[in-house]
């Protein structure tokens, strides 16, 4: 336990008030800013289970190579991204850096933060998206990379999740504050890294720590594929949506779509324009809402207990194979229920449906 | 809330040299601290009754360069665990003196509060164990040090009272931390008086010299 400011490391200094250690020795330092400096202690994870070996062999690796370089984890859909990174980031806590996480959707920022204050308790966590940018300070910083201009060469780490996802992958202008705010090394969480990042691999620039099986062992649900004239699409929808459990999440590709389908089934739908997402979020993880039709908004970073999903037309543009893969990794991430039903509807199949399909069957064969 | 004193405690709360330093053999074993005697005898207690502007209020210290950087320390930096080393050495006493009172804050800032985190006044108070009625409050920060007297004495416009049924008929106890002109207590007395049985003053650090040029009482 040392002071960041001070140095101090006599513990008769260090008092703990409201769950934050200060230190007293150079409080009266602080001046006209007035703020309650956080002592770099020891910080400790606190996690409702266990890491399996693989992960922990995995999360110090992490751990080790972030210190030096940069890192891509590429991990599946719901091995755990989140608590890999968590040695990483108490290490760097407890030498008193900076760490920040960056997340292309904000939804993500907020499930993420309160899972970050759990897992740290006495760590100040500040989430930063549009809505909650009052609170800048804090030593865990959790925001969407539009909000990282923010924080100039602020960070000795940035773990930026999902850099291949929309709107990160190819915008140079968040691309160039992911490089101004970040100092130190980089680390890349993806389930489906782009050709860019595998490049970096190649040119030995990054180190890669690959995990291809959740922690619960069980293979990853392959999706089951139904090619149909678009006419019977809904009928083939209401006939799973009768034969398989709920909760259920309906993937559409366009809000105008999601409209429509809604309509037709009267259900709630979420998309980037609807305005109660987070309310209907809370419904749906409560098990009030027993089926949901969304965009591709919720499709990443997102953790829904026992859920199903169906995509309708799966063949549209919006459905790469990096989203699909994303879509099928929603199924069975809990580790009492690592089963599940994913089902692609569509009228012609495309190279995204072909290349999801042979990712995800290549990653069980390897686990 | 932060870390009590602890009957363990060896190091004092300002210096943090040993707790005996500086004590007479006295104090060494009768009289329990928190600071040691070295700091201990750079404040300056008063403990009197004073008039201030035609009211009587009772002083602990006076408010000298020692006091000020312990209050600036305290409410500036935000230093909560400072709060205990004020009342220590007098709380048995106190306790006594002001037995069944209602204890009523001169009020701070909301704005002011929210940064710190805690309530100044309350928190070295909450030691007397007494009820607390948080019935005044006051709309904007006015900086008091920087303005001139006029302006001071304008401050009666910013206090409001709120919820004084739970007033009626009680024995108040109006406590502040700082009383330098004794414009706000002399509004929040005021304010209190229609209702309140009795009015008792208390303030941790008094002016000396707003208390010199006074008849002591």
């Amino acid at each position: 336990m040392h002071c960041t400011r001070c140095d101090c490391q006599d513990p008769k200094y260090f008092v703990v008030i409201r769950g934050l250690t200060i230190c007293r020795r150079c409080i009266s330092y602080n001046g006209n800013e007035g703020n309650v400096l956080s002592v770099g202690n020891e910080i400790e994870i606190d996690l409702p289970f266990e890491l399996t070996p693989s992960q922990q062999i995995a999360s110090h690796r992490i751990a080790d190579a972030a210190q030096k370089r940069d890192v891509l984890v590429k991990a599946v859909c719901g091995a755990g991204k989140t608590e890999l990174v968590m040695e990483t980031i108490r290490r760097f806590l407890t030498e008193g850096k900076t760490i920040g996480v960056a997340i292309a959707r904000r939804q993500v920022v907020l499930q993420l933060s309160e899972r970050f204050r759990q897992a740290f308790p006495g760590v100040q966590v500040s989430e930063v998206c549009e809505g909650h940018t009052k609170q800048l300070s804090g030593q865990l910083i959790v925001c969407t990379t539009h909000q990282l201009f923010r924080f100039p060469n602020a960070f000795d780490c940035l773990i930026l999740d999902e850099p291949d996802a929309f709107p990160f992958k190819g915008n140079d202008v968040l691309h160039g504050f992911s490089r101004i705010a970040c100092r130190g090394t980089f680390i890349y969480l993806s389930a489906t890294p782009d050709r860019e990042l595998l490049m970096k691999v190649k040119k030995n620039e990054c180190e890669l720590v690959a995990i291809n099986q959740r922690p619960h062992g069980a293979a990853l649900p392959v999706p089951h594929l139904v090619q149909m004239p678009k006419t019977f699409h809904r009928l083939i929808l209401i006939a799973w949506m009768r034969r398989t459990r709920t909760p259920q999440l309906i993937f559409v590709p366009t809000i105008d779509q999601a409209e429509r389908l809604a309509k037709f089934f009267r259900l709630k739908f979420v998309t980037s324009h609807s305005e109660d997402i987070e309310e209907t979020l809370r419904q749906f993880t409560a098990g009030n809402l027993k089926r949901l039709i969304c965009t591709t908004v919720l499709e990443r970073g997102l953790t829904f207990a026992h859920v199903q999903v169906a995509v309708m037309s799966a063949d549209h543009v919006v459905f790469d194979a990096s989203s699909l893969t994303q879509i099928s990794g929603r199924v069975g991430r809990s580790m009492d229920d690592p089963s599940g039903e994913v089902l692609f509807l569509f009228d012609a199949k495309t190279k995204g449906i072909r290349r999801c399909i042979n990712d995800i069957k290549k990653a069980n064969a390897s686990a | 809330m932060h870390q009590r004193y602890q009957k363990g405690q060896r190091f004092c709360l300002i210096c943090f040299d040993e707790l005996s330093a500086g004590k007479s053999l006295v104090d060494l074993w009768l009289r329990e601290d928190v600071i040691c005697g070295k700091c201990r005898s750079r404040f300056h207690p008063f403990n009197r009754i004073a008039e201030v502007m035609g009211l009587k209020v009772y002083g602990l210290y006076h408010y000298d360069e020692m006091m000020s950087t312990m209050m600036h320390q305290y409410k500036e930096c935000h230093d909560e665990t400072l709060s205990q080393c004020f009342l220590f050495p007098q709380l048995k006493r106190l306790r006594k003196r002001y037995k069944g009172c209602t204890l009523v804050l001169v009020p701070s800032a909301i704005e002011k509060t929210e940064e710190r985190g805690f309530h100044a006044v309350k928190t070295i108070f909450t030691e007397l164990n007494l009820p607390i009625l948080d019935c005044l409050s006051k709309d904007s920060d006015i900086k008091q040090s920087t303005s001139n007297p006029l302006v001071r004495h304008a401050i009666a416009a910013h206090l409001h009272l709120h919820s004084e049924d739970e007033l009626i008929g009680k024995d108040v106890l109006l406590v502040d931390d700082v009383c330098t002109t004794g414009s706000t207590m002399k509004a929040c007395a005021e304010l209190i008086l229609p209702y309140a049985a009795s009015i008792q003053c208390l303030s941790v650090s008094i002016h000396p010299l707003l208390v010199k040029s006074k008849r002591f009482l």
